[in-house]
């Protein structure tokens, strides 16, 4: 008979297997696609260890460097966090950029009002207004899948222009939110409504926290509350759902509901603490967030959990681009285009998210269950 | 009592057929309607609706090509949402290979073949490698945008300007003159080809079978793999022929990311004209008149910002409207997205 201890010891070793055997794919697309990557420095006429030594240096050379990634990535947390959210319910939600958008400028209007009040009351205050405002603008796609059945990608989509088309105008030339002698920007938040950075005159703030705090309980709420089950069960499959006495309509309104919200979140975050912004909203915020938060969905395989890291891998890209451009120089003065990080991107995903390629260059069997759904097409309306 | 239901018969076919003509019915009634008002304000009404008219066609081409390019694609089963990266990667290596060789027609033609290329790697990733097509259309249009601003910066923004445009038919209305692109011709053309193709030829027939049931057409001896590939290549090529709208035809050149989201508009006007390329035409002419008058408002009232706002939206708030009322129940090809595994 087994000693407890060795029944313990194999049991620890079972779950490291299982997590090696979890984190291998993803580890070996990564590298597969900086492997690629190389490939294609070297043939533009650089050197890839000159570049990935810039992007290191750029994403995780120096305590800055560190604080700049992960300042980069905060945003995304929540963005990528409201894509997994609703493609737990079989939604593809590509109106992250609407949400944060109208999220953030939703907290600035509160803010700009708000700050008298003190401290406690003026911070709540102003987050609550970005999460309800991104919420509303998510809940809308969503209320006219549930009652109209109209897809939520095209939804979605159209959304995010009619939000850039309000919130640049709100802040634009003759708009009512515009601060005076600024171009697309809006006042300041009362000094109240304002929360300070992790660490004076960098620019990460408490939003990371917050972020990993989000993606936490949203896993929590999926896979641990009587809510999440019914989501996940829509996903999995809409019809079984209805018989089985849920309510599609109401699932579907609330969990883009709650994925607007989590957007908004980080809009109102970005407006409340980041340096950046300067505690203003901003026309140029959260452009280009639809398309980058499916991508870290993405990578992260859906998970709210591998969420976490998968921003972070996306933040350090980001942010070590523009070394990794300033560092790389060809024999003729040349600098290496930044944009090769949007190649990585998408050779990243491309081997992580769809490891049928990967499992096909190694020759690694699948193990059933593995491989990714995460669209039927259009699917149906019900 | 007979009469009554024959009544209701009748009223039902006219409420179908309004249904199904509602787009042309709204976009023929805009004719007259600019017409009188602008001759109500006293304007020059026979040369304010031919602009109205010429700006439609010309700004709704890429949208055009953009949803033929998808329907071709689903209709065969495989969602296409890389049509903005193919259209991108048209745009660019057009632009390039003009600039490169003096030729435009040499760019014209590597633009399509560019567009064929992309969706071909698209169709080996969904077809041959199952790969969930959402995934594999998202990875091209990244890649396609990091390439073409790479490639762009590489080259020192050598496919700035090339040395001539696509070819224009100009013609003059009351001393003032209009021009109508090659490209937005052609895509005239590729609609009415498409929708023969698709609804009276043996290859649509089969690429429709194939796409609303890959296993019966498989059991009738159609090959399955053969029929999405090529039309999932077609789809590429129709996209970067689109591409060569903005650079070839109306800029002369690329400029990074210069489609601007063009073919997730051209997406919408597919599931909009419900997969069915003349009514798809018909969505885009709307998105091209939406885009027309907001420039037709600004150059007759000036820059107004709200009524900017506002015109520019229009297209994108019908959009919503009309998928959630008109084509609420739209029915996509019933096996798009779903790979085809041979028992």
């Amino acid at each position: 008979m087994a000693s407890p201890a060795v029944a313990f010891e194999t049991e620890k070793r079972n779950i490291l297997a299982k997590i090696f055997r979890q984190l291998f794919i993803p580890l070996l697309g990564i590298i597969t696609a900086l492997i690629v990557g190389a490939l294609i420095i070297f043939i533009s006429g650089f050197s890839p260890l000159q570049a990935y030594g810039g992007l290191w240096k750029g994403s995780f050379g120096d305590l800055e460097a560190i604080n700049g990634t992960l300042a980069t990535a905060t945003p995304y947390m929540f963005t990528a966090l409201a894509v997994v959210f609703a493609f737990r319910a079989g939604l593809f939600n590509i109106g992250a950029e609407g949400q944060i958008k109208i999220g953030a400028i939703s907290a600035a209007w509160v803010g700009i009002n708000v700050g008298g009040l003190p401290s406690f009351l003026a911070i709540p205050l102003t987050l609550a207004g970005g999460c309800l405002g991104g919420a509303l603008w998510g809940a809308i796609p969503g209320a006219l899948k549930a009652w109209s059945g109209a897809h939520e990608v095209i939804t979605t989509i159209m959304l995010n222009y009619i939000a850039t088309f309000i919130t640049s105008w709100l802040v634009g030339a003759d708009g009512p939110m515009k601060a005076p002698a600024r171009m697309s920007q809006s006042d300041q938040i009362g000094e109240n409504a304002r929360i300070g950075t992790i660490v004076a005159g960098q620019p990460l703030h408490w939003g990371l926290v917050i972020g990993v705090t989000m993606a936490l309980t949203v896993w929590f709420i999926l896979y641990k509350t009587p809510l999440g089950l019914e989501i996940r069960t829509v996903g999995a499959n809409p019809s079984a759902a209805r018989y089985a006495g849920i309510n599609l309509k109401f699932i579907l309104l609330a969990t883009m509901a709650i994925a607007g919200m989590l957007a908004g979140m980080a809009g109102s975050l970005e407006v409340m603490s980041s340096p950046g912004f300067r505690y203003r909203y901003n026309a140029a915020l959260g452009s280009g967030y639809g398309f980058d938060s499916i991508a870290i969905a993405l990578l992260a395989k859906n998970n709210p959990l591998a969420v976490i890291a998968a921003v972070i891998l996306f933040g350090a890209l980001k942010q070590g681009a523009s070394q990794m451009q300033f560092d790389t120089v060809a024999a003729d003065g040349r600098q290496l285009p930044g944009d090769l990080i949007l190649m990585i991107q998408a050779l990243v995903i491309l081997f992580v998210a769809a490891d049928q390629v990967l499992r096909w260059l190694y020759r690694i069997k699948a193990q059933s269950g593995e491989s990714v759904v995460l669209t039927r097409g259009w699917g149906k309306a019900d | 009592m007979a009469q009554t239901a024959l009544k209701i018969g009748n009223n039902l076919k006219v409420s179908r057929w309004l249904r199904k003509y509602t787009i042309w019915i709204a976009l023929a009634a805009v004719v007259p309607a600019v017409f009188i008002w602008r001759s109500a304000v006293g304007q020059q009404p026979v040369i304010d609706t031919f602009s109205v008219i010429i700006f439609t066609l010309a700004f709704s081409t890429p949208i055009t090509l953009g949803a033929l390019s998808g329907t071709f694609s689903e209709r065969s089963g495989v969602v296409n949402i890389a049509i903005e990266g193919m259209m991108l990667s048209g745009a660019y290596f057009g632009a390039l290979f003009t600039k490169i060789t003096g030729e435009i027609w040499i760019g014209f033609i590597g633009a399509i073949l560019v567009g064929g290329l992309l969706a071909l790697f698209h169709g080996a990733l969904s077809i041959y490698f199952r790969v969930d097509q959402i995934i594999s259309g998202t990875v091209i249009n990244i890649f396609a945008f990091g390439l073409t601003s790479f490639l762009h910066s590489l080259t020192k923004k050598t496919a700035d300007a090339t040395p001539s445009k696509l070819p224009a038919i100009s013609f003059k209305v009351e001393n003032t003159s209009f021009t109508l692109g090659f490209v937005t011709i052609l895509g005239i053309v590729a609609i009415f080809v498409g929708h023969y193709v698709l609804f009276k030829t043996r290859w649509g027939l089969r690429t429709r079978a194939v796409g609303e049931n890959p296993k019966a057409a498989d059991t009738a001896g159609v090959n399955v793999f053969k029929v999405r590939y090529i039309n999932v290549v077609i789809s590429g090529m129709l996209a970067g022929t689109a591409g060569t709208y903005f650079s070839l035809q109306v800029l002369g050149g690329f400029t990074e990311g210069m489609t601007v989201g063009t073919g997730f508009i051209a997406l919408a006007a597919m599931i909009f004209g419900n997969w069915n390329p003349l009514n798809a035409w018909g969505a885009a002419l709307i998105f091209g008149l939406c885009i027309t008058a907001d420039s037709m408002l600004q150059s007759w009232y000036g820059n107004i910002t709200w009524l900017h706002t506002i015109t520019q939206a229009i297209p994108y708030v019908v959009t919503i409207v009309v998928v959630a009322g008109v084509i609420g129940r739209s029915r996509p090809p019933a096996s798009v997205g779903v790979p085809y595994t041979k028992q």
